[in-house]
């Protein structure tokens, strides 16, 4: 049948999941639980056709975007003028700015000493980025109870 | 109306889909350890690779034409089917998904099919980067029938709505390639002179149920474009479930056996538990590689009653493992283990 996209639960990480299964009785502010906060439902608004990627140089730097940072792109929206996509062109993916002037389409880093790159060769666009996401700590660290 | 929906060599699209200089380059996909081809590209195909044909039998070709080799990822494939038929589902309310790559929609109500299927090829297309071939027509049989002449088609799709197109896509259509239509029916049929599906259609009812059982006649009913099949939207409760796996190499010591009976065994007993089942007959055979002709062949098989059901790990590998103490001989070399539950009780 269907199979939804979805994150699991880690328990490692939520090991208080459910507390009322010590005692044996279910808390009576269960009842006021709310779904949590969650980023994906922010980010993500379609997740079947939701991929990620990850910069891996700093050549974005001019769009604020460095080594590590993570793509959130979507691969059923249209590439429009001047949008973020996420392409395959000579041999490699790479995201770039996308500009269409009259019968031409460039490719362009957002560098302002930079013009962009006319295409001349096969362009594949694999999707939009709707959003990115950058680390500013390089070693994230997360503490897990130990069990 | 029915449309069938079908991926392209399914398992190299999935592959080429993040690695696209594959793109004009032929690429095969083989089953678990690497023992048999079951993907290819049309390069591939072109090549003269077979379906199911094992990798060692090709090694030659692949170093000549630089064929690009993957172990089959079913995570990545999985992933991508479950968002392929996700994408489909927005487009009718009634979906069967008939295999990882395959999918039926019930279509009411659609006045411009051929526009139709244009949009929800290229919307899949668009949305998954996986080529994808539709086939429409008024019953399952045809729709099957439909995609088989779309993959052959520029379009990729295949519409047969009236009576006159009905018949010219018989015409020529062999009989076995329809569904339903095995090796033994098609040798059967052919004794009788039936070699193309307009042949077949041709016959009387009568005549087709005498030869092809009660399921035959409801494939020649769907021939003439009378719907006998619906859709399956509801799955049907699993009459079994098997986990089996070649070693990656040969082997006859009775401890390796041992241990890869526990693990397939442990992973049965997890799809078992996640099905909501209990088994009662459990199965295990051993089996030497087939296509060793040189060594000695050897398969057997036994059936375990249990005596109670049960999906629980340690009960079931006790069980498995006394099974393949009672098969095994040193004097073969093993390459697989099968281990399936049947009699199976919510």
């Amino acid at each position: 049948m269907l199979k939804q996209v979805h994150t699991p639960k880690d328990p490692a990480l939520e090991p208080l999941l459910h507390p009322e299964q010590a005692s044996g009785f279910v808390s009576p502010a269960e009842d006021y639980l709310e779904g949590r906060l969650s980023i994906l439902e922010r980010l993500v608004k379609d997740p079947v056709n939701t991929y990620y990627a990850e910069a891996d140089s700093d050549e974005l730097s001019a769009l604020g975007i460095c080594k590590g940072t993570l793509f959130v792109y979507d691969t059923s929206m249209k590439a429009t003028h001047n949008a973020l996509v996420v392409l395959w062109y000579q041999g490699e993916w790479k995201v770039r700015q996308y500009h269409v002037l009259g019968k031409h389409v460039y490719l362009g880093t957002g560098k302002e000493n930079e013009e962009p790159e006319l295409v001349s060769e096969e362009l594949l666009i694999r999707g939009v980025v709707t959003w990115s996401c950058r680390p500013h700590q390089h070693k994230p660290k997360c503490y897990v109870r130990p069990r | 109306m029915f449309a069938l929906v079908d991926a392209n060599n399914f398992y190299v699209s999935c592959e080429r889909l993040f690695r696209p200089e594959l793109n004009t380059r032929p690429v095969v996909v083989l089953s678990n350890n690497d023992g048999c081809a079951i993907s290819r590209s049309n390069e591939a195909k072109a090549l003269g690779i077979k379906m199911g044909v094992p990798y060692f039998q090709i090694k030659a070709l692949v170093a000549q034409h630089h064929i690009a080799i993957f172990s089959s990822n079913y995570t990545l494939y999985a992933d991508i089917s479950a968002r392929i038929m996700n994408n489909l589902a927005r487009f009718s309310p009634e979906v069967e998904v008939y295999s990882i790559d395959e999918c039926f929609l019930g279509l009411t109500g659609i006045s411009n099919l051929p526009n139709y299927a244009q949009t929800l090829r290229s919307t899949v297309v668009r949305n998954t980067g996986i080529p994808v071939s539709v086939g429409i027509a008024p019953t399952k049989t045809l729709a099957k029938l439909a995609n088989k002449l779309a993959k052959k088609s520029p379009s990729g799709i295949c519409v047969i709505q009236s009576e006159e197109e009905i018949t010219s896509a018989l015409s020529n259509f062999p009989i076995g390639d329809l569904w339903g239509i095995g090796r033994a029916y098609h040798k059967k049929l052919a004794l009788e002179n039936v070699f193309t599906a307009a042949q077949l259609r041709a016959q009387s009812p009568a005549w087709v149920k005498h030869m092809l059982t009660i399921q035959g006649l409801r494939l020649y009913h769907e021939l003439w474009g009378r719907p006998c099949i619906p859709l399956k939207e509801v799955l049907d409760r699993k009459q079994g479930i098997c986990t089996s796996r070649s070693f990656g190499k040969l082997t006859n010591k009775l401890e390796e056996l041992i241990e890869a009976t526990t693990a397939y065994t442990s992973r049965l007993a997890e799809k078992l538990r996640a099905d909501k089942s209990c088994a009662t007959l459990l199965h295990v055979q051993l089996l030497t590689n087939r296509f060793r002709t040189d060594l000695p062949q050897y398969n057997p098989y036994i059936s375990l009653p249990l005596a109670h059901p049960i999906s629980n790990t340690p009960d079931l590998v006790k069980a498995a493992i006394g099974g393949v103490k009672a098969l095994y001989s040193p004097r073969y070399q093993y390459s697989k283990v099968m281990v399936m539950a049947t009699g199976l009780i919510p």
